[in-house]
C-alpha cells in the first residue's frame, strides 16, 4: 500500500494529564512539544522518527499547524496510515482527531420509519442434535427471510432440541445457529425448507483456531515473572483451567467477593484467551488474573461499576487492563480513569467494537487506549460454521488472513488480532466458541503480556506514566503489519520474534 | 429518580466530609460511595438535580449513569 498517498487528518496533541506540560510531565514529551513541534508552528513540517530497531526505522511527515501555548496543545496534520505508528513512536501524549460541532438542531426528514412487521404464513420446524443424534436443549437460533431489512425469527430449542420459527416465506436466506458452548455453530445460505434437522460438532479442545494458528500457545512455557491482568467483564470463572488471584464485584448490591462468571461465560471466555493451561492454552499463562465483575446477570454494566473496576485495578497495581466492552458514546468518567491507569504505569487495552465495520467504539476510541480490531483466518473452523459468514474483505498480504466482518475500523485502531472462532474457557470447566473483538483484545493483551515478561528493566520501573510510555514502545517494536492497511489493523499484530 | 455520577475534576483531593454534608442538604442518596471522594453513584430526583450541580460548581461533573451491553456478535431480527 503507498502510504504516501494516503488520508490526512488533523490531530491535536496534548500532554497526559494537563493541558500544558507541567512539573510531572515526561521529559520526553515537554521537549516533543516545546523543542521538536513549538519551533515547526512558523515553519512548514517537520519528520519524525519511529521507534524500532535503527535499520528498520523510518521518518513520519508531519505538519505543524497550530499551536496553544508553546507548552501546551498543538493542532498537526499527518497521514492516517501512519497514525498508529505514530501513536507507538511517541507515547504519552494524547492524540484527539480534531473535530467540528454542528448547532444542535433536529433533522426531522432523518429520522428513519421502521419498518412494519410482516405477516408470517410460513413455519421452519427445526432439529438440533449432537453428531450421535442425542437432542440440545437451549440452542438459540436465527433465520432471515431478507437479511438486509433483518427479516426473520429466532428462538430457543426446547428439552427435545426443537424449535418452530414463523418466516414469511420458505425461501431461507440465512440461517445462523448459536450454542452457548460445547459445539461449534452452524451456518446456511439461500435454501428452501419447511422443516431441518441440523447436527452439531462437539469443540475438539486440540483444533488449531485462528488464535492458536498465529500463536503456538499450547508449546509455550508458563511466564513466571510476575504480571497481572485485570480483566474488566462478567467475571472469570470457575474453571479447572483457570486461576483466579483476585478481584472485585463491582456491582451493587452484590457480594464484593463474588467476581466469578455471572454465568454469562463472556468473562471467562476472555480470560481463557490470555491465561488458560490445561485443556486449551492461553498466551500469558502464569500471569495473574485479576477478575473485575462489572456486569451483572443478563443486565448491563453502569459506566460506574467500570470506573469502580478501573480504580480497584490501579489500587491493585495490575499491569495491564482488559476492557472488552464498549459503546459508542463517549464517558468522560471512564476516561478520566484510563488516564489514571495510564499515570499509574497501567495500559488498558480495549476492544474496538463489534457493528459491522462501525466507528471504533468508546473506551477503544480514547486516546490512551490501546484498540484492537478482529481478524480471523480461513480453514481455521470446521465448514458450516458460523464463521464462514464473518469472513469478508479485505484480505491481507497473505490472502488466507481477513478482518472479521463484524469488527469496527478507523483510524484510533491500534492493533489486530485473532477474534473469529476462538476456543476458550467457559465456566463449570466447559469450552465455547466466541468471535468478537472482545476475544480479538484478550489475544492481544496474553501476547502483550508475554512480550513484556522479557522485558524485566521496564516492569520494574516506577508506577508512573513514562513506565505505560516504556511498555508501548518495547511493544511497538514486536508489531508486524499483516497488510490490511492502518484503518483496519492500526500497526499490526503482536507476535513473537522469530 | 434516577442513578447519577458525581466526579470530582479539579486537582488534590476533596474533603470527603464536605462531600457528605453537601449532599445530605440536597437531600440526596449515595447509592455507591466506596470512590468517595472523587467520585460517587448517587440517587437523585429530576427536580434536584441542576440544585446539586449548582452546589457543586465548577470541579464537579454529575453526569447520568449510562450503561454498557456486553458485547455480542449474534445476528438478531427487527423486533
Amino acid at each position: 500500500m503507498a502510504k504516501s498517498k494516503s488520508k490526512t487528518g488533523n490531530y491535536i496533541l496534548l500532554p497526559v494529564t494537563e493541558p500544558q506540560t507541567t512539573a510531572d510531565t515526561n521529559p520526553k514529551v515537554k521537549n516533543f512539544l516545546t523543542a521538536v513541534l513549538e519551533p515547526a508552528v512558523s515553519k512548514e513540517a517537520v519528520s519524525l522518527k519511529t521507534r524500532g530497531p535503527e535499520k528498520t526505522a523510518k521518518k513520519i511527515p508531519l505538519k505543524v499547524i497550530d499551536s496553544i501555548q508553546d507548552n501546551g496543545a498543538k493542532l498537526v496534520q499527518l497521514s492516517e496510515e501512519e497514525l498508529a505508528d505514530f501513536r507507538f513512536s511517541y507515547p504519552g501524549l494524547r492524540i484527539i482527531r480534531e473535530k467540528f460541532y454542528k448547532k444542535a438542531q433536529v433533522y426531522r426528514e432523518s429520522i428513519q420509519q421502521k419498518a412494519k412487521k410482516t405477516r408470517t404464513t410460513r413455519k421452519l420446524n427445526l432439529s438440533i442434535t449432537d453428531t450421535a443424534g442425542n437432542p440440545i436443549a437451549g440452542i438459540y437460533i436465527v433465520a432471515f427471510t431478507d437479511f438486509e431489512s433483518r427479516t426473520g425469527d429466532a428462538g430457543n430449542t426446547n428439552a427435545k432440541g426443537r424449535l418452530s420459527l414463523n418466516l414469511a416465506s420458505k425461501t431461507i436466506e440465512r440461517i445462523y445457529v448459536y450454542p452457548e458452548h460445547t459445539y461449534w455453530g452452524y451456518y446456511k445460505t439461500n435454501f428452501s425448507a419447511t422443516s431441518l434437522n441440523i447436527k452439531l460438532q462437539k469443540i475438539d479442545t486440540g483444533y488449531t483456531d485462528s488464535l492458536r494458528h498465529f500463536y503456538n500457545a499450547p508449546q509455550w512455557p508458563k511466564i513466571t515473572r510476575k504480571i497481572r491482568i485485570g480483566i474488566i467483564d462478567t467475571g472469570v470463572g470457575p474453571h479447572k483451567d483457570l486461576v483466579v488471584s483476585g478481584g472485585l464485584n463491582c456491582v451493587a448490591n452484590e457480594d464484593p467477593t463474588d467476581f466469578k462468571d455471572n454465568g454469562e461465560g463472556h468473562g471467562t471466555h476472555v480470560a481463557g484467551i490470555i491465561s488458560a493451561y490445561g485443556g486449551v492454552y492461553g498466551l500469558a499463562a502464569g500471569v495473574e488474573v485479576y477478575s473485575y465483575r462489572v456486569f451483572p446477570k443478563n443486565a448491563n454494566a453502569s459506566n460506574f461499576y467500570i470506573m469502580k473496576g478501573l480504580a480497584q485495578a490501579i489500587q491493585d497495581e495490575c499491569d495491564i487492563i482488559n476492557m472488552s466492552l464498549g459503546e459508542s458514546e463517549t464517558d468522560e468518567g471512564i476516561s478520566s480513569y484510563i488516564k489514571q491507569a495510564y499515570n499509574a504505569g497501567i495500559l488498558c487495552f480495549c476492544a474496538n467494537g463489534n457493528d459491522d465495520r462501525g466507528p471504533v467504539s468508546f473506551p477503544a476510541n480514547y486516546s490512551l487506549s490501546v484498540a484492537v480490531s478482529a481478524m480471523g483466518r480461513k480453514n481455521t473452523f470446521p465448514k458450516n460454521t458460523v464463521q464462514t459468514g464473518i469472513v469478508k474483505s479485505p484480505y491481507g498480504t497473505d490472502k488466507a488472513n481477513f478482518i472479521a466482518d463484524f469488527s469496527n475500523i478507523g483510524a484510533e485502531t491500534d492493533l489486530t488480532a485473532p477474534g473469529v472462532g476462538i476456543i476458550s474457557t467457559f465456566p463449570n470447566d466447559l469450552y465455547a466458541i466466541m468471535d468478537g473483538t472482545s476475544m480479538a483484545c484478550p489475544a492481544a493483551v496474553g501476547m502483550a503480556a508475554r512480550l513484556l515478561a522479557e522485558a524485566p528493566d521496564i516492569l520494574a520501573l516506577p508506577r508512573a506514566s513514562a513506565r505505560a510510555d516504556e511498555m508501548l514502545k518495547y511493544l511497538s517494536t514486536k508489531i508486524k503489519s499483516l497488510g490490511f492497511g492502518a484503518n483496519y489493523e492500526g500497526k499490526g499484530m503482536l507476535l513473537e520474534d522469530k | 429518580m434516577a442513578n447519577y455520577i458525581l466526579q470530582y475534576r479539579g486537582t488534590g483531593i476533596p474533603d470527603p466530609q464536605q462531600v457528605k454534608e453537601t449532599l445530605h442538604i440536597c437531600g440526596v442518596s449515595i447509592i455507591d460511595g466506596s470512590l468517595l471522594p472523587l467520585t460517587a453513584l448517587l440517587d437523585v430526583s429530576d427536580g434536584e438535580v441542576e440544585n446539586v450541580r449548582c452546589r457543586f460548581e465548577a470541579d464537579w461533573s454529575l453526569t447520568p449513569e449510562k450503561k454498557y451491553k456486553v458485547p455480542d456478535t449474534r445476528k438478531h431480527p427487527e423486533e
